[in-house]
């Protein structure tokens, strides 16, 4: 045959019709999965998946079109079955779309699943392609379910709520951890240390329908709102027990973790009146110590913070009250980190990576004592030291209204 | 099959039909009605065909005067031949008292005040001349006729050039006229070395072509080259400089141009400051240049003319608008039907709740848009001016407004193609390989997504990596790269910083200026 050109051009372009846009899917084929969220069966037996599938015309109408009221976003859709995979297919039954799994921001965890442990439910996560590492991943105290139908006054899809919380919680209070999927395999996957991850609950709230709050006969009805805040602690991958919001931020002291968040002290000199200082950076170092054969950590925090707001009138603004400020502060972050080390002793668990500051510490006598960490953690001496700096006073010296 | 079409259409087994008749070499009559008469038969009785006779001064010869009407200046004709032939002959019969003994001789060298004289000897000169505009005097008894330089016909004026336009720059562009365009250029390059070498092409035609080259800058070999495809030319007419340059390109196959063109003097100019030579052509006001590079298309005249700093950032915009204009379009249809994960999470509502309930795939979509823009530009170009912005209006109305509202296209793909049109005018001198380019890679976005993207531009890479033009790599000085050349290419260097000429084409005489810098002049307060 001849090579004419044009043959080969004519050739190429049928080939191309060939591959018949394989693995082709349109945009308005696909259920967007927002959040998905993780259950057991009353019995035991079965997955519960419940997810939050996009409804982009509800969240961005088309130019033109009536705005009804605040429709929800998001369809919530449930589906069971025996594994995680066998749950995702048979959403098939009910959605007649396939499911797209590549947006999904935040994988819920229902208590039940977690207390069973949750290293069967996460293992289609972590091997599916669509899927991504980068997921949050939050515990419900309770059913994921709720949490899943919980919704939120400001954004019309929960999942996109949820996940900014868990996002800004390191910036704002430090009293909720930031973990993805990828963290949480990774603190699984370790010999040491445990994972964690942050707790998310529903609270009720009553809701007024109808734009006119005073209109009488007004419906008043009631919905479910998420809260983040505290911290679930597993051990392997079955949850042990949970961490309130100071012991959280304790936990991400040593962690050196903490980006800002309030620290309330008592005023100097006055009875029940309180300052608010406000941390700016901070940072941590665990040094571990064998001494005679004695397992020591010591954990220096540094922190800087702002004096915020003052709850009485002096003026705050002279060395001697700031170096008083700053002993007062350094012992309320101490008390916030021993705290949280004597839960995690108590459990067992070491959440600080503190045997992997050992194992870079002393590698050879780390071959050793890999095998009994579980028992000697409990009874390793924690030291914690802490240096905090204050740095400004804000816009001004003293409160206004000062007698 | 197909092969077999295409040779059809290369065969010149048709006759061609000649217009070069068996009387054309006859030499000139001594008898001057014999000679009228051939003219008029050369020209069938044509009805501008002027024959004035008359008879010269005092001595009484019969001559006559064989001009086209329309074609001649007619002052000029009256004033200097018909005037001075009559009239003055008198006077110098009067200073000299006797007939001179070759009396055409006296009448070239002492009677006619025009400029420029030739002597002919056959018809064939003869017609040759009167269709160039000159008028030829014939006088009884001589078998030479004087064909005296008479042209002169109606012509626009210089005038701003609709292409190219510049806000800083100078506003005159090439007429149709070569006599202008040339004096345009002489104007700008005050230089003996500016060489202009002058061809007739076209069977019937006869088209004037003036190929334009600076002496001392244009390598000898490229001149050759350019003359011996000039030469190789064989066509009945050329009406614009767009056949001059399809029957010399380097690669008549590819959609990329080869050959330059430009209306404006003053970029013709530097290019043949660079060392590239000019072809113009009667008849037009598109001049084209030879070598023309891929990168040419992203320089602008104004670029030289302002300082570098911004020039630079808007030479990097044409970058991007040139790849936006020729991949945007299957980038979105790509990104649609097989790589949502790409699309950024708060990006994805909009553009999921636009694609809800339209009936068209995306590629379907971006084929309709593009033909559609396709349709409207055309419309608009060929349109009159007074129906043009009617056309505007059921483009931006109809189609994108309405189109959207009853839901037959999303608004992001509306938004998509507007973009990809505005682009595509950034680079004009490409706007037709851009249009190709953008169907071809919007087409192989349906079938295999963003691997067909690669697939793409990998193969037009590849082609403009195989294009030459006269011998000039068309990627220079990118690939094969020239880093020194770069100055004019990744960012426009200050002018003081513009040493050399481009390497590849200013081969000869590669000093443009000396390295005197400007940072070391003396600065007194």
């Amino acid at each position: 045959m001849k090579k004419n050109p044009l043959f080969i051009t004519l050739i190429f372009f049928l080939l191309l019709s060939s591959s018949g846009c394989w693995n082709r899917r349109e945009l308005d084929a696909l259920a967007i999965v927002e959040a998905v969220g993780i259950d057991l069966e009353q019995n035991k037996n079965d997955v519960v998946l419940t997810v939050q599938i996009l409804k982009p015309a509800e969240v961005k109408p088309p130019a033109g079109a009536m705005s009804m009221g605040s429709p929800k976003g998001v369809w919530i859709a449930r589906s069971s079955g025996k594994t995680i995979f066998e749950a995702v297919r048979n959403f098939t039954f009910i959605t007649d779309r396939r499911l797209f799994w590549a947006f999904n921001r935040v994988i819920i965890i229902g208590e039940d699943a977690a207390k069973a442990g949750l290293a069967p439910f996460i293992d289609w996560f972590e091997r599916d392609g669509e899927t991504r590492r980068e997921v949050k991943i939050v515990i419900a105290r309770g059913k994921a379910a709720e949490v899943i139908r919980a919704e939120h006054e400001q954004e019309k899809i929960p999942a996109v709520a949820i996940e900014n919380m868990l996002d800004r919680g390191v910036v704002g209070t430090s009293m909720v951890p930031k973990v993805t999927l990828n963290d949480f395999l990774i603190g699984l996957s370790s010999k040491s240390s445990q994972p964690y991850a942050p707790a998310i609950a529903v609270f009720s709230e009553t809701k007024q329908e109808g734009d006119d709050e005073k209109k009488e006969g007004a419906q008043v009805k009631k919905v479910l709102r998420p809260i983040t805040g505290g911290t679930a602690v597993f051990k392997k991958d079955k949850l042990i027990g949970w961490l309130d919001n100071k012991e959280t931020r304790g936990l991400l002291w040593v962690l050196g973790k903490v980006r800002s968040g309030i620290i309330v002290v008592p005023a100097p000199g006055k009875q029940g009146e309180t300052i608010s200082l406000e941390i700016i950076r901070a940072t941590s170092k665990v040094v571990p110590e064998i001494i005679n054969g004695k397992l020591r950590i010591n954990v220096m925090i540094k922190e800087e913070g702002n004096l915020g707001e003052q709850m009485i009138a002096d003026d705050l603004s002279k060395p001697e009250d700031f170096k008083f400020l700053e002993e007062i502060q350094a012992r309320a972050i101490e008390t916030e980190v021993k705290a949280v080390i004597k839960k995690a002793q108590a459990w067992g668990v070491d959440i600080f990576k503190f045997g992997e500051a050992f194992h870079r510490e002393y590698p050879k006598e780390w071959i050793e004592l890999e095998k009994r960490w579980e028992q000697e953690f409990p009874k390793v001496e924690i030291k914690v030291n802490v240096t905090a700096k204050l740095r400004h006073i804000g816009l001004n010296t003293k409160r206004t209204l000062s007698p | 099959m197909l092969s077999k079409i295409i040779r059809k259409f290369l065969s010149t087994k048709a006759p061609i039909y000649s217009n070069s008749g068996q009387k054309r070499e006859e030499a000139l009559f001594f008898h001057l009605q014999l000679n009228l008469k051939t003219v008029k038969d050369y020209f069938d009785h044509a009805p501008d065909l002027v024959i004035r006779e008359l008879s010269v001064g005092v001595f009484n010869v019969n001559a006559a005067l064989i001009y086209l009407e329309g074609l001649t200046d007619k002052e000029m004709v009256n004033e200097h031949l018909i005037k001075s032939l009559i009239m003055e002959e008198r006077f110098n019969y009067l200073s000299t008292a006797k007939k001179p003994t070759d009396l055409l001789n006296f009448i070239k060298k002492s009677s006619i005040s025009v400029a420029a004289i030739d002597e002919a000897k056959t018809f064939a000169a003869v017609v040759d001349g009167i269709v160039n505009g000159k008028t030829a005097l014939f006088l009884e008894g001589y078998n030479t006729a004087l064909l005296v330089n008479t042209r002169g016909h109606e012509k626009r004026p210089i005038s701003e050039p609709d292409t190219e336009i510049v806000v800083r720059g100078s506003r005159e562009g090439f007429t149709e006229s070569l006599n202008i365009n040339i004096s345009l250029l002489r104007r700008r390059l005050k230089n003996p070395n500016l060489q202009l070498e002058n061809y007739t092409i076209g069977r019937q035609s006869k088209t004037m072509v003036c190929l334009a080259y600076l002496k001392n800058v244009a390598h000898p070999e490229l001149i050759e080259e350019i003359k011996k495809r000039l030469q190789r030319i064989d066509i009945d007419a050329i009406l614009e400089s767009g056949y001059i340059e399809q029957l010399i390109e380097d690669t008549p196959y590819s959609i990329f141009p080869t050959v330059g063109n430009t209306e404006k003097p003053d970029v013709l100019a530097a290019k043949l400051l660079e060392g590239r030579v000019a072809v113009l052509v009667d008849g037009t006001p598109f001049a084209l240049t030879v070598p023309y590079l891929f990168i040419e298309a992203f320089q602008v005249a104004e670029d030289y003319y302002s300082r570098p700093f911004y020039v630079t950032l808007i030479r990097w915009l044409r970058f991007t608008s040139f790849m936006f204009a020729t991949s945007l379009p299957g980038f979105y249809v790509a990104v649609e039907t097989f790589h949502q994960e790409v699309i950024p999470s708060t990006l994805l509502p909009l553009l999921a709740s636009s694609k809800e309930g339209t009936p068209f795939p995306a590629i379907v979509e971006a084929l309709i848009m593009g033909i559609i823009f396709e349709i409207l530009r055309e419309a608009g170009v060929r349109l009159p001016r007074a129906v043009g912005a009617a056309i505007s209006i059921v483009g931006a109305l109809v189609i994108g407004e309405a189109a959207v509202a009853a839901g037959l296209i999303g608004a992001p793909m509306v938004i998509t193609v507007a973009l990809t049109a505005i682009t595509s005018f950034i680079v004009p001198s490409l706007g037709d390989a851009i249009a190709l380019i953008r169907l071809f890679i919007t087409i192989l976005a349906g079938f295999m997504g963003m691997f067909g993207i690669i697939w793409g531009y990998t193969a037009i890479l590849l082609h403009l990596c195989s294009l030459s033009s006269l011998g000039v790599p068309y990627l220079a000085p990118l690939a094969p790269m020239v880093t020194r050349d770069l100055k004019d290419v990744l960012f426009r260097a200050p002018l003081w910083a513009m040493l050399t000429r481009p390497a590849f084409i200013g081969r000869l005489n590669q000093k443009r200026q000396n390295a005197v810098s400007q940072l070391q002049r003396e600065v007194k307060p």
